[in-house]
């Protein structure tokens, strides 16, 4: 009797599982050999069956009305919603996380430069019309060769060739390599001192850079128009200034003299 | 003939036609509804469950894997709804305060849930079991004693005595293994027995009233 409730206990889930045939054939089997012999169990197994079928007698209900046009009108509501959070620009410009909008922080910048560059046009061009150069000298700067060595000289202009303006000389596109080389090659051969030589060598280093620097920063000529006998001095002190400048501009430090640059190439002064 | 519910969603797939996905939606929608009504026994809240349902459905659409049933997986998705549904009414309960009222039955009248239980505590507006019971009223007893079992219970037994769905499927749509779904089928109808018992013969499967 004792085996059999114990018996009973073990199969009492089991009961349900066994009338919703949901056990295996194994354990089906093994359910109705103890109903065989168990008049409780068997009981037990009707009372099932009747809270089931009780559970069944509640009707079912349904829908009134077909939800479906609704849920589509719902669906087409919230991707439209999603939509507005992250609307395409009027530009048809497609929006993406490497695409970074204009701000007016960069446009007033834009703005600071084109202005700021404008006065420094005219500043130059001023400075340039108070050096008044002799018609039949040109102070020619020449960006530093690749080994950083500048060098100014004089040359003879072309009939009709008028000297270029410290502005021009300053925006023009680098000096195409032949002609770069080939003035420092005339410039190499007009120096006649050599200790000159040697200092004008020192200056691809960069100390002589610093030189330029501090040259450009002080207003003073140095030592390097020296070296150029034959050229008029005040223009000589004039194109070493230009020299220094271009050089000094061409360093990070061009912001700190006041130049500036943007990505157009135009050229900026701090005002 | 009508394709199948992975026919539909391949096809839903590839071309993106609502009309594809409102095809699935038809199909789901009044057993979706069925089984809301039944837990939340309130037909507007049930039809919200079944939009919302379906909208998540759509959201997530890419998220759902052909190899599982996609019926388990609505109803998964109505369950959870409805039971995010009787979890703020249990926290609105706990701020109801109940006024006393046994000559009251407004609420039972207007079908408030929220106000139905705890009133059901203190003023049994049952009819007395010695009482007569046709069969309209027999059902109404049932549902009764339906809703006052468990949530958990009453869950399982609507979806597989109600509904018809396998333990493996209520296992899949409530979020538990197959062997507490057995529990709770089991255990809901020793339960709802005893609530039927002073009504129903345990003997014979017919209301006392036509013994």
């Amino acid at each position: 009797m004792q085996d059999s409730n114990s018996k009973c206990q073990q199969l009492e889930e089991a009961l349900d599982a066994y009338y919703d045939l949901e056990l295996s054939a194994e354990e089906a089997e093994v359910v109705e050999r103890h109903l065989a012999d168990c008049e409780a169990c068997t009981a037990r197994l009707a009372e099932i069956d009747s809270v089931v079928m009780q559970v069944k007698t509640i009707p079912e209900v349904t829908l009134s009305r077909d939800l479906s046009g609704d849920i589509e009108a719902k669906i087409l509501a919230a991707q439209a919603k999603s939509g507005e959070l992250t609307p395409a620009p009027a530009s048809s410009v497609t929006a993406s996380s490497n695409v970074v909008p204009f701000t007016p922080v960069a446009s007033s910048k834009k703005k600071y430069y084109l202005v700021a560059s404008a006065a420094a046009v005219i500043a130059l061009s001023f400075a340039l019309a108070q050096l008044k150069p002799a018609p039949s000298t040109v102070a020619s700067i020449t960006k530093p060769n690749s080994t950083g060595v500048v060098s100014a000289q004089k040359s003879e202009p072309a009939s009709g060739q008028t000297a270029p303006t410290i502005a021009q000389t300053v925006t023009q596109t680098p000096v195409q390599p032949p002609l770069m080389q080939s003035r420092l090659t005339q410039a190499r051969l007009t120096q006649t001192d050599v200790s000159t030589k040697a200092n004008l060598n020192s200056a691809s280093t960069p100390a002589n850079t610093h030189t330029a620097q501090m040259l450009a920063a002080t207003g003073k000529s140095g030592g390097v128009n020296k070296h150029e006998h034959d050229i008029n001095q005040n223009q000589v002190n004039d194109s070493e200034e230009l020299v220094a400048l271009y050089d000094y501009e061409n360093t990070d430090n061009a912001l700190d003299l006041g130049f500036s640059t943007n990505e157009d190439g135009l050229y900026a002064i701090k005002l | 003939m009508d394709l199948s519910d992975e026919a539909l969603i391949k096809k839903y797939r590839v071309d993106g036609d609502m009309t594809v996905f409102s095809t699935l939606v038809k199909r789901y929608q009044n057993r979706v509804f069925m089984i809301a009504y039944r837990l939340l026994n309130n037909s507007e809240e049930a039809e919200e469950v079944v939009q919302d349902t379906f909208v998540k459905v759509h959201q997530n659409f890419d998220k759902f894997r052909t190899e599982n049933i996609f019926a388990s997986w609505i109803f998964r998705i109505a369950h959870n709804h409805c039971m995010d549904i009787l979890r703020q009414r249990q926290r609105k309960r706990s701020t109801v305060v109940v006024s006393f009222d046994p000559q009251s039955t407004v609420a039972e009248e207007e079908g408030d849930r929220i106000l139905n239980q705890p009133l059901s505590q203190v003023a049994d507006e049952q009819p007395n079991p010695s009482q007569s019971l046709d069969m309209s009223e027999q059902t109404n007893m049932v549902e009764r004693s339906l809703n006052e079992l468990p949530e958990a219970q009453k869950t399982v037994l609507i979806l597989h005595d109600l509904q018809g769905f396998s333990y493996s499927e209520i296992a899949e749509i409530v979020g538990a293994n197959i062997g507490t779904v057995r529990s709770r089928l089991h255990y809901g109808r020793i339960k709802l027995k005893e609530l039927l018992a002073p009504y129903f013969s345990s003997e014979v499967n017919l209301p006392a009233t036509f013994r």
